[in-house]
């Protein structure tokens, strides 16, 4: 076509490598990496520790977040403010949070005031006071939270979709910040025993990224406090991940629509999903070129259809979340009341057309090309830098793994796509719109679609 | 004290089209990207009555096709070089940005030119259409179907008295999205989008000769506006002049309070101590208020206090505290207001005013680490202030903040210059 040819090319390319890690070990065994990144000013420091979420028995659920939480309410030489009041004074940010696999104490901070901030986040790790008010109020303020999440029509349909697509003993059929029942039984007790347990088993490990010596550093860690965490007794990555066995597709079967009712709702919020791949597979790339074509690009299928031609919503999309275990695929969207069971519809047959209708050589290169082009986009500053480093660490992964990931995509051809596709047709497909019941329920029963309305109970708890 | 991490000021290339466009260029090296922002100063408040959310509608049509780009392309080609591209409208402005890698600059310039010269030609009904049914689900999305998804609307048409530029939200309203025609698109195109009403900026690892040839290439054809309007007259007649309340019923988990304070504008000296105050009262858990609210009295489960500058009229500081079960309105109202009024009282301890520069010296450092937020900071004080080089003050302004002007700014949350605006859970049936 003749518009292409105005159109500019590009100039010379520039090169490009992650941060190339450094690392040490410190004389109490601590594995320290170190990803210099000059002229980044603000430094990224992360500790990790092992007792993320996906480990925790359905009692004890949302115990590593409110462990995390609770690492910053005071230590053993600061109460809760002079602690934040101490590291504001050092232009730090600091705080804990935790993931599927890890809990990490972290800091934003001037790479000039290092040293101060290895001290503090040493004294989070170690000696926090986990005071019993504390725990009661935090256990409250997450119960709110849940309450609040519960109110967002799309927290709650992510939520209703990933307990429909996992075993109720599998971790991943909650969220991991945990449910209402799991976090109103958690006690002190508990949460003391799971700090002591971090500190000693898994593979305490120091990540951190900026404009920085890597020799100054190490010297500054080992003179730190941060040079007691000690080995710790275990190995990232090992173990037997929340592999939750996917429940087999039934071939022909009308699909089951779980419609959570949300009286007045002028929109449905739409969820369909199915149990995906691993972030170890080795074919991990090509879910991710698969996910860009159904539903991560603007011209993605479901995004061209669902929102520039019918007009049905302000974005659809799908992706996988890809953890150590089998995490779920999930494409969504938020429609129109008036067009829910249409707009299911299409999205149902855009998501087959993954089998049906294998990708275009437009849509692949598209596809990697934008996954290759946009990858060091992602890591101007050093906390992405950071992040990427300590997520790999935790799944066992070499740090310097994203030096690969631009040759593995732009490998990604049209055979993976296709295998990506028949192992996710195998899993059985949940469905779950939040939305108006008595307005939808009909037109989805006319569309052939088996309803299953769920009162919303939680709203009048 | 505080010791200052050095920061040699950005240099920035200045270069200007015969038709007006101006161009600033910052080279940074630290990643192979180049973040292109274009800013027209058109926005809401340019909007004529029964028109309410048009310029935002426009936005979405800029990406619906142009002379040499077809409908939809436009983000289709930004992710085919590997690059990320959005646009934003608010109150004083439209910005248009995209980040690529840096040897696909002049692309995403070319398409920029493409749309500002020639949008006209691809436009047409059905994606007049297409692009309304889109929006009125994003006003959907982001709005109607949200738990206290009204507030802002709501602060603003009351800190802003009715037919003030200000007073209606840019989403606008359904009726009036209805009413837009092919004719208001042209008429709006016509008028504002203009290289003569435009800045460009363009920061990263970038040849400073080649973007300025190529921005003479693609945009130095497309003539100016000779009768550029004048903006809407944004002066307030009278200050707010007393506190000002509601109460909303409504689908919401919890009852919450918000608040809203008119404030000066953009370019008033005291910007930067309300800044630094707001941090002060609400930033991160060393706060005022949050200690007082969520952790000591345990009456709130959050608070939040942000200044939204503007650049005529009066900016406006929001706040909220969503109420704890158990607590009451009066109880959360009254406790965020009281530390709001001891803080004009008494000022800030000097200790308070150091953690709050420190932070905020963090905070300046990592923004101009991002080529994109640089880009759009340069792009806003150009636009609005003519003063593209201000990004180059702004860490000095907010760490010359004395405690006195910290307790001159908190004077702005008296009683008479107040909005206070409640939800309420409404009963069940």
């Amino acid at each position: 076509m003749s518009k292409a040819a105005v159109r500019p090319g590009p100039g010379a390319p520039r090169d490009w490598r992650f941060p190339r890690a450094v690392e040490h070990v410190t004389r109490a065994g601590m594995r320290v990496i170190l990803l210099p990144m000059p002229s980044r000013p603000i430094a990224s420091i992360q500790m990790l520790f092992g007792g993320g979420a996906a480990g925790e028995r359905p009692e004890e659920s949302g115990l590593s977040a409110l462990l995390a939480r609770l690492l910053t309410e005071g230590t053993e030489h600061h109460d809760a403010d002079g602690l934040i009041e101490a590291g504001e004074l050092l232009g730090a940010s600091i705080g804990a949070e935790s993931g599927w696999e890890s809990l990490t104490v972290g800091a934003g901070a001037p790479v000039s005031r290092l040293a101060g901030v290895f001290d503090l986040m040493a004294e989070i790790a170690l000696t926090p006071r986990i005071p019993e008010a504390d725990v009661e109020r935090l256990k409250a303020l997450r119960l709110a939270a849940i309450k609040q999440a519960h109110a967002s029509p799309r927290s709650r349909a992510v939520d209703a979709l990933s307990a429909a697509l996992y075993a109720p003993e599998a971790a991943y059929s909650r969220p991991f910040a945990g449910t209402a029942d799991g976090v109103a039984r958690l006690t002190r007790e508990q949460i003391v025993a799971r700090h002591q347990e971090i500190l000693r088993t898994g593979t305490p490990t120091l990540v951190l990224a900026g404009d920085i010596d890597p020799d100054a550093a190490f010297a500054l860690i080992e003179a730190s406090r941060l040079s007691e965490i000690s080995a710790g007794g275990g190995t990232w990555g090992r173990g037997e991940p929340d592999r939750a066995a996917p429940v087999l597709a039934t071939p022909g079967a009308a699909p089951l629509v779980n419609v959570l009712d949300r009286p007045g709702s002028v929109q449905s919020e739409i969820r369909i999903g199915r149990i995906g791949r691993s972030r170890l597979d080795a074919n991990h790339h090509a879910a991710l070129v698969y996910a860009e074509i159904i539903g991560g690009l603007f011209g993605s299928r479901l995004n061209r259809v669902l929102r520039e031609e019918k007009g049905y919503t302000y974005g659809a999309g799908a992706r996988f979340d890809l953890r150590r275990g089998r995490g779920p695929f999930m494409a969504g969207t938020a429609v129109e009341t008036g067009v829910t069971a249409p707009a299911l519809a299409e999205a149902r047959r855009q998501l087959a057309t993954m089998q049906s209708a294998p990708p275009t050589d437009e849509e692949l290169t598209e596809a990697r090309d934008y996954l290759c082009g946009t990858f060091p986009l992602r890591f101007g500053t050093a906390t992405p830098v950071a992040s990427m480093a300590a997520a790999l660490t935790v799944l066992g992964l070499s740090p310097n793994e994203p030096d690969h990931f631009r040759e593995r995509v732009a490998a990604v051809d049209r055979a993976a796509i296709a295998l990506i596709a028949d192992e996710l047709a195998a899993s059985a497909e949940k469905i779950v719109i939040v939305g108006d019941a008595a307005a939808i329920t009909g037109p989805l029963e006319a569309e052939g679609f088996t309803v299953q309305v769920e009162a919303d109970s939680a709203a009048s708890a | 004290m505080t010791t200052r991490t050095a920061t040699p000021p950005l240099p920035i290339r200045e270069h200007r089209l015969a038709n007006g466009l101006r161009l600033f260029l910052i080279v940074d090296r630290t990643a192979p990207v180049a973040a292109v922002n274009i800013w027209y100063h058109v926005g809401s408040k340019d909007e004529r009555a029964g028109r309410t959310g048009f310029a935002h509608l426009f936005e979405h049509l800029m990406f619906q096709g142009s002379e040499n780009v077809t409908k939809a392309e436009h983000l289709t080609l930004v992710e085919s070089i590997g690059g990320e591209g959005n646009a934003t409208t608010w109150l004083d402005r439209t910005n248009y940005f995209a980040t690529v890698p840096a040897e696909w600059a002049e692309l995403i310039l070319w398409m920029e030119a493409d749309r500002l010269g020639t949008l006209l030609s691809a436009l047409d009904q059905a994606n007049l259409d297409n692009q309304r049914d889109v929006v009125k689900n994003e006003k959907r999305s982001s709005y109607d179907n949200q738990p206290y998804g009204s507030a802002y609307i709501e602060l603003f048409a009351l800190a802003y008295p009715k037919g003030h530029p200000y007073h209606h939200p840019t989403i606008g309203s359904m009726e009036d999205l209805d009413a837009a025609s092919l004719e208001d698109v042209r008429s709006f195109f016509t008028t504002w989008y203009a290289p003569n009403n435009a800045v460009l900026t363009v920061v990263g690892d970038i040849d400073e000769e080649e973007i300025i040839a190529a921005v003479e290439r693609h945009f130095g054809p497309i003539p100016a506006n000779p009768a550029l309007p004048a903006h809407p007259d944004l002066t307030l007649s009278a200050p707010l002049g007393g506190e000002i309340r509601k109460t909303i019923h409504d689908k919401v988990p919890e009852a919450r309070v918000h608040f809203a304070f008119r404030a000066p504008v953009l370019s008033a000296p005291l910007l930067p101590a309300i800044e630094i105050a707001t941090q002060i009262l609400a930033g991160g858990k060393g706060s005022r208020l949050y200690r007082r609210l969520v952790r000591d009295e345990q009456v709130a489960q959050d608070v939040s206090l942000s200044l939204l500058p503007f650049v005529g009229g009066a900016s406006i500081i929001v706040g909220a505290a969503t109420v704890r079960p158990g607590a009451s309105n009066e109880a959360v109202e009254r406790a965020f207001v009281e530390e709001l009024e001891r803080l004009a009282a008494e000022g800030p301890t000097s200790a308070e005013l150091e953690r709050a520069k420190a932070l905020t010296e963090s905070e300046e450092l990592l923004a101009r680490s991002d080529p994109e937020e640089l880009a759009d900071a340069v792009g806003m004080y150009a636009t609005l202030l003519n003063d593209p080089g201000r990004i180059n003050r702004d860490l000095d302004l907010a760490l010359a903040v004395s405690v006195d002007q910290v307790q001159t700014a908190a004077k702005l949350f008296a009683k008479e210059n107040r909005v206070v605006l409640w939800y309420v859970p409404e009963e069940k049936s």
